[in-house]
């Protein structure tokens, strides 16, 4: 049982923020989300991103939606929980419009969770996103992070359709020293 | 104020301006009246406002209109936050109010019923709300916020009740209208073509 306490993993933060840069994101809205905090936190002191802080997914969406039309590269930072409250803008401006843009959100639920109360989202978040035939992948190794996003950028730009890349609690925490 | 008459007042004024529309009878007036590249169509209930927003900020050398309706709005009252607090100083919500669900069957919506969009969108913190019940106020507004270098609210108090005006249904699915309005943005020297995968960026050894 994993019983030690957990930080956030700073390092793989950094390579994430450095992967999102390489792919050319230069428009993130994000939503409150504790898992992610970290690489928020470099992703807001980074002058060239501009970032606006949406009252909800459904509504970060279609903003992003709207930017990406209009020539930005934009990024959605969320927690997972969010594919369940956002179903109806990603049917609709994602595949009914073809307007496309990044998705990244924590996977609590995933693989390793073991807060009960996340139960949700691991019955939702991919199952949401197979239904929906929305382009996913999870980080499952952080050497992994800059192959992945700048790949699920280009399926974005190229597919015309919103992708979403899944960040795991082993790549967003660390055992405490 | 009829609704046709407060769209076909918007769209005798537009010039260059980018215009998101929401669902319902919009589409088909603003099509009849003023049909252009540079209309998106049929943007979902509580997407349109976003959209545009969303639109104003990857291209803020264009204005860009939101023409939504009070249900719309209502249904995502968190943009007007966001707007309010992340300026986009080339949007204005041109808010069409007939206090009803038109397409469902007429009956209220909440501000129908009372509440006050304009109020709601001026407690939010956008710099420029109007109400307006007239086309020549409306004109009168729009030319107004259309000067302004900060976000912009207009509500146009409609009526409510069936339109005398039956107009053909929209010739463009949702699709078209997405790609021929990214097209209009393309030769508007907006936005540049899509990212496509060509031959050359396959290449083997000779």
């Amino acid at each position: 049982m994993r019983e030690k306490k957990f930080v956030y993993n700073l390092n793989n933060a950094k390579i994430i923020y450095n992967a999102i840069k390489s792919a050319g994101i230069n428009f993130v809205i994000y939503v409150p989300e504790t898992w992610t905090r970290e690489i928020l936190k470099l992703l807001l002191q980074d002058k060239d991103i501009e970032a606006v802080n949406a009252t909800g997914e459904a509504e970060a969406m279609a903003i992003a939606a709207g930017a990406s039309l209009g020539g930005k590269t934009p990024m959605v930072l969320m927690e997972g929980s969010g594919y369940g409250t956002s179903i109806y803008v990603l049917s609709r401006l994602g595949l009914m419009h073809h307007m496309s843009w990044l998705i990244m959100s924590s996977h609590a639920g995933g693989l390793g969770e073991l807060g009960f109360y996340h139960w949700d989202i691991r019955l939702t978040a991919e199952p949401l996103l197979s239904t929906l035939l929305i382009p996913h992948c999870t980080i499952q190794r952080i050497d992994e992070a800059e192959t992945l996003i700048t790949e699920a950028q280009l399926t974005v730009e190229g597919q015309k359709v919103p992708m979403a890349v899944l960040l795991p609690h082993h790549i967003l925490w660390q055992e405490a020293k | 104020m009829t609704h046709f008459e407060a769209v076909q007042t918007i769209a005798h004024r537009l010039t260059n301006e980018l215009v998101v529309v929401s669902v319902g009878y919009t589409n088909l007036e603003l099509h009849s009246v003023k049909d252009r590249k540079l209309n998106l169509y049929a943007i979902q209930m509580s997407l349109a406002t976003p959209v545009a927003f969303g639109l104003a900020k990857a291209i803020p050398s264009r204005k860009v209109i939101s023409l939504d309706g009070d249900g719309s709005l209502l249904m995502g009252l968190g943009i007007l936050s966001t707007i309010a607090t992340h300026p986009a100083k080339n949007l204005v919500i041109v808010l069409l109010d007939n206090g009803c669900y038109a397409a469902c069957g007429w009956y209220s919506t909440g501000s129908g019923r009372g509440s006050d969009l304009a109020g709601i969108a001026s407690a939010a913190g956008i710099p420029h709300v109007r109400t307006v019940a007239t086309p020549q106020d409306l004109a009168s507004a729009f030319d107004e916020l259309l000067g302004k270098d900060e976000p912009g609210f207009i509500r146009a108090k409609v009526e409510s009740g069936p339109q005398s005006t039956v107009l053909d249904q929209l010739p463009l699915d949702r699709l078209e209208s997405t790609f021929r309005f990214r097209q209009g943005l393309v030769e508007e020297g907006l936005v540049g073509h899509w990212r496509e995968a060509r031959l050359d960026h396959y290449t083997s050894p000779r």
